[in-house]
């Protein structure tokens, strides 16, 4: 893997990448999964009820017909998955020994950049919050800043957000030590 | 009396043949490609951009290609069936 877009300093290291839990993206996969098949359950639907429908007739094979909709249907299906999966993907946290890199992949196109050094965090709120995000260890983390605008990163349903806390915190510290 | 909607033409019958037909479904293909590259070079910038050549974006990228590819080539076919 290359950071090189991520322009550390040549000391720097990334120590930690932090993305959402993987069950954030299951229910778009799964709402997509229905959408592939509904042409065929609309088919059923419709050779049940309204089987006069399927009686109009025109020329050629019926069955590559429907194979040809049915293939365009999965392919926009299909990149509409993958414009959601790059959104998930590329919304990220880098943590590295001095800062923490929060890249906002919002749309496809607005994505935005923030850097927040160590010494500015104040303090980092856990949320694990219900059943689920409990048994699988994701939540969302809150860090709050000490600068002049009092600006607050903030990144939900993430992986292990203890470890995060904990990763940023001993960081932080480290830094402490060094400066005194 | 006799309603006069009875004097009205009857309504042609719609050849179906004129819009669905080999080199219509070709026509569509061809337009569906051309998006569909679209959408893919807009995806495949981000991930060579700020995928940072991860193993995530390797795999991603491979299976959508192979799908992609299979999903054309099972469209064409039909054609060539139909």
């Amino acid at each position: 893997m290359s950071y090189e877009v991520l322009h550390l300093n040549h000391d720097e290291h990334v120590i930690m990448v932090v993305r959402k839990h993987w069950i954030v993206f299951v229910g778009y996969g799964a709402a997509l999964l229905v959408v592939a098949l509904l042409p065929i359950i609309l088919f059923a639907v419709i050779r049940v009820f309204i089987p006069s429908i399927l009686a109009i007739d025109f020329p050629g094979n019926h069955s590559a017909a429907f194979l040809f909709f049915y293939s365009l249907w999965l392919l926009s299906i299909w990149a509409s998955f993958f414009v959601d999966w790059t959104k998930f993907y590329l919304d990220v946290w880098y943590i590295t020994e001095k800062r923490i890199i929060a890249i906002d992949q919002r749309r496809i196109f607005d994505r935005e950049v923030s850097n927040l050094h160590f010494d500015k965090i104040q303090d980092i709120t856990l949320d694990v919050h219900g059943f689920i995000p409990t048994l699988l260890g994701f939540g969302n983390v809150q860090v709050q800043t000490a600068s002049e605008d009092s600006r607050e990163f903030y990144i939900s349903a993430v992986r292990h957000p203890d470890e995060i806390r904990r990763v940023i915190f001993s960081q932080q510290n480290k830094i402490a030590d060094n400066n005194n | 009396m006799q309603s006069p909607l009875f004097s009205l033409p009857a309504l042609p019958d719609i050849d179906l043949s004129l819009f669905i037909n080999k080199p219509v479904f070709v026509a569509i293909l061809v337009f569906f490609f051309v998006i569909y590259t679209i959408i893919s070079s807009v995806l495949m910038y981000h991930w060579s951009s700020y995928g940072m050549r991860s193993a995530g974006v390797v795999i991603g990228e491979t299976i959508f290609v192979l799908v992609s590819l299979a999903l054309f080539t099972v469209a064409g076919l039909a054609i060539n069936y139909f």
